[in-house]
């Protein structure tokens, strides 16, 4: 079948169990809403168009207390206003998943061309910190996937799950073979065991991730965005408040391989590596594929997680690669974490695009003769 | 005594929250007795009332009432409400929100809730300044008021909640006060069972702030001001100028509030509506499961070897908007696929929806597909000038090109085969009109090049059925198959 990224992206949602969608029209993400208005209403689910971004994450994260799994999906302006959104769903913890179609910034920018500028901002777009996921497919077949997975981990660990592609992602059509849903794996949050008196709502009980009851099921319990304690209650304890705010930042690492899922080609005797996510991922595939050909030892390292960042894997790259090189659609987002990861053991180059054309492989196979390689030509 | 009276408020509120927030003489509390007043009487089930609220003194009020509460962002609680509501009807969802809350920063989604008639209950406790943050001005601050932020008196004039929620089509509107405990009951009550948008106004005092800027007194002073500044009960709309106390005491415009049921009407509430749409909707087709097959290996996958390169035929289709550009890439990926080769289909579109330049990107293999954009094109199609002058020169060396030779004038380049056929004038003749030209130009460009079979082409355009005919489609299509194979003759 031939189906295009957006579009495996709801059917993904719905077959994951997303049974409520809230959003606003922007290019290039609207597939996803009118294919979320087409697929819900028959399962049993609302899709609504609310009057802006802002509003379409308050609805979500709404309808994800009341007990449902809950999407929303947008380009950059729009994830922009979603931000303090975002923050609450991380305080807070209630499992949503938001969808950044990225499209080139900044500001209205390219609203039709790809680019990979909102990285940072799906990291470190909302205020304090706060833990996030995010993760990047490259192809129509890894949206559908990494969408089922982005439910599973917001269940789970009660985040916010950010998914990012670019417009080229978004909009191409590939060839994929669905799984049937009922063959999924799929996550519920759990919710409390303990009957309603003697349940406290934040209180980890030994695990990194406490137990939610759906709004109106009988356990009475207060949501609020100021720092809390086990209670919910609003608390101003500096003990409390750092005993909150390791909690919420230890969950991600605790099950560190079920959440920073990454791909390597062509790792093993690689001298020079090329770090890429996305449609960018495909152009270095493409050259890393022609270099090797040609008898380079190069490879390629694509990150499917993009936060929390596979710098463990980088780091062991580091010590093995004579150079690293990180080829992105922005102005170099992805390498600062590269650099960062990589801690001098090896040079880090960058090469960025941000002109609202998707990365080529040329580009790539420039970049790799800029890192020394040979006979690339 | 009354029923109220006797009311033990102590049931309903988390008392291990307390000592509470709000500062002495705050009309905020005489507003959440009124509330859990109705709501005893009532006899609403505690399980199913959500309570939820922004930021400010009286969004603080949820915290204390024994339900689930949700206390959200500043200006966005109608927005969790309306999510909490659509997902599950049987919630009885009341927001309590406040002037700056709800009319300032989160003033459109007011509107928006209140047009959707969405079936929560809207409380907005209106003291005419932010108390929470130190007594600035308020859309509500009424104008000649002095505030922490126009210490010369307000110059803007306030806002009418009532007349802007009924205008926005909120089909219960209500104004009760402070100063009129009792009668506030009764309005909350109402628009707790009202099947809607329900919103009432409360006029409530922040003597902390607003009272000392104004030197309008403490609690009871405010309180009895409210009182004297009644306009009527009951009556129509009236031009909110309202501050207590303070207009007489500049001797300026007479104060005057309308208060009880300003507005109701009756049409369908917003969930109703949604159930009722999709009622009336034929029964949805649900795809055959297909075959369970994993769509690609899970977890950090190991280092995997690097691609062998399948060949690959990279085809570009170029044009104006509304020329069918996409479409006919669509149609050719669809018969790659359907006869059981790999393909991607990429778009490139400028922001306009009708116009503009249009390209479509095709690529067809037998094996993996690792880069989806086409960098150099195999095959090239144009039809339009403006696209064969942009992309006549991002082709590789045995490239084939295909013109309309009616709108483009190619140039001859080396080591290039380029066929300027009468595509929209083929299409003309065939179909009585040039639409059909990109069906013609696919039928040439797969008898030129055979990227798919012919019988593959036919069969993927007689299943989508673009323009919704069949066989004219196909007219077309065979018409440039013709056109080539007349051309070989
Ligand atoms: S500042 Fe004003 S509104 Fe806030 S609690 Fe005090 S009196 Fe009430």
């Amino acid at each position: 079948m031939l189906l295009q990224g957006n579009e495996a992206c709801a059917r993904a949602a719905v077959d994951a169990g997303c049974r409520f969608y809230a959003g606003y029209p922007i290019t290039p993400s609207s597939e996803i809403a009118e294919r979320m208005a087409e697929l819900l209403p028959p399962r049993g689910g609302v899709a609504v168009q609310m009057e802006d971004e802002i509003a379409s994450l308050g609805a979500v994260l709404g309808a994800s207390l009341a007990g449902r799994k809950a999407m929303t999906a947008t380009s950059g302006p729009g994830f922009s206003l979603m931000q303090e959104h975002v923050g609450y769903a991380a305080s807070t913890e209630i499992p949503c998943v938001v969808v950044d179609v990225m499209r080139a910034g900044p500001s209205t920018g390219l609203p039709t061309s790809p680019a990979q500028g909102d990285v940072m901002q799906a990291r470190w777009g909302t205020h304090g910190d706060h833990p996030i996921v995010a993760l990047a497919p490259a192809s129509v077949a890894e949206v559908y996937e990494l969408t089922v997975r982005a439910f599973n981990l917001a269940e789970r660990y009660r985040t916010p799950v950010v998914l990012l592609w670019d417009e080229v992602i978004g909009h191409v059509r590939e060839r994929v073979m669905l799984p049937d849903p009922a063959s999924l794996a799929l996550v519920e949050r759990a919710r409390p065991s303990e009957a309603p008196g003697a349940w406290r709502p934040y209180a980890a009980n030994g695990q990194a991730v406490p137990a939610m009851a759906d709004f109106g099921s009988g356990h009475r319990w207060h949501v609020t965005g100021l720092a809390h304690d086990e209670r919910g209650y609003p608390t101003q304890d500096p003990a409390v408040v750092a005993r909150l705010q390791a909690r919420l930042h230890a969950k991600l690492a605790r099950d560190r391989a079920d959440v920073v899922l990454w791909e390597g080609v062509a790792l093993d005797d690689a001298e020079v590596v090329v770090v890429a996510f996305g449609v960018s991922a495909r152009a270095a595939r493409r050259a890393v594929g022609l270099a090797r050909r040609r008898g380079a030892r190069v490879g390629l390292f694509r990150p499917r997680t993009l936060w929390p960042f596979p710098d463990r894997e980088i780091a062991d790259l580091a010590g093995r690669a004579r150079a690293l090189v990180v080829a992105e659609m922005n102005m170099g987002q992805i390498v600062g974490e590269v650099e960062r990861a990589a801690a001098g053991r090896t040079p880090v180059t960058g090469r960025f695009r941000a002109d609202g054309q998707p990365l080529a492989p040329e580009d790539v196979l420039d970049a790799l003769a800029g890192a020394g390689v040979r006979g690339l030509a | 005594m009354t029923p109220a009276a006797e009311l033990d408020y102590r049931q309903y509120l988390r008392t291990d929250m307390m000592p509470h927030i709000l500062c002495p003489g705050c009309g905020h509390g005489i507003v959440l007795k009124a509330i859990l007043r109705a709501v005893h009487r009532l006899g609403l089930p505690r399980d199913r009332l959500v309570f939820v609220s922004g930021i400010g003194c009286s969004s603080r009020i949820v915290g204390y009432v024994d339900f689930c509460t949700l206390h959200t962002t500043h200006g966005r609680p109608l927005t969790f409400a309306t999510g909490l509501k659509l997902a599950r009807p049987e919630l009885h969802v009341v927001v309590v929100t406040g002037d700056g809350d709800g009319l300032a920063i989160g003033g459109n989604h007011l509107i928006h809730a209140a047009r959707r008639n969405i079936g929560l209950t809207c409380l907005l406790l209106n003291n005419a300044t932010y108390g929470m943050t130190g007594g600035q001005g308020a859309p509500t601050t009424p104008e000649g008021a002095r505030t922490a932020t126009a210490p010369d008196g307000e110059v803007e004039p306030a806002f009418d909640a009532c007349r802007l929620v009924a205008g926005a089509g909120g089909t219960f509107v209500a104004r009760g006060m402070t100063a009129a405990p009792v009668g506030l009951d009764d309005l909350i009550a109402r628009a707790l069972v009202h099947p809607g948008f329900a919103f009432v106004e409360i006029l409530s005092d922040c003597p902390e702030y607003f009272g000392r800027y104004n030197a309008l007194g403490h609690g009871p002073e405010m309180l009895e001001a409210q009182r004297r500044n009644v306009l009527s009960v009951d009556a129509l709309l009236a031009e909110k100028r309202f501050v207590p106390g303070l207009a007489t005491a500049r001797g300026g415009v007479q104060p005057a509030v309308a208060l009880g049921v300003l507005h109701e009407a009756r049409r369908p509430e917003f969930s109703a509506a949604l159930a009722a749409a999709r009622a009336a909707a034929p029964p949805a087709e649900r795809p055959a499961a297909p075959p369970a097959t994993p769509v690609v290996a899970p977890a950090g996958v190991p280092a995997a070897p690097a691609p062998a390169e399948a060949p690959q035929c990279r085809v570009r289709l170029a044009g104006a908007g509304g020329q069918g550009i996409v479409l006919a890439g669509l149609l050719l990926a669809e018969a790659a696929v359907a006869a059981g080769r790999n393909a991607t289909h990429a778009q490139a579109y400028g922001p306009e929806s009708r116009g503009g330049a249009s390209r479509a990107e095709v690529i067809v293999s037998d094996g993996e597909i690792d880069y989806p954009c086409v960098d150099r094109a195999d095959l090239l199609l144009a039809l339009s000038q403006e696209a064969y002058d942009r992309y006549a020169g991002e082709v590789r060396p045995g490239a084939l090109v295909l013109v309309d030779a009616d709108r483009v004038v190619p140039r001859p380049a080396e080591g290039v085969a380029c066929h300027a056929l009468p595509l929209g004038a083929t299409a003309t003749r065939v179909l009585g009109e040039a639409l059909g030209a990109n069906l013609v130009a696919l039928g040439a460009l797969v008898a030129l090049s055979d990227v798919v079979t012919r019988e593959a082409l036919e069969r993927a355009v007689a299943a989508r059925r673009p323009g919704d005919s069949a066989e004219r489609a196909l007219l077309a299509v065979r018409a440039g198959f013709e056109l080539v194979a007349a051309g070989r003759r």
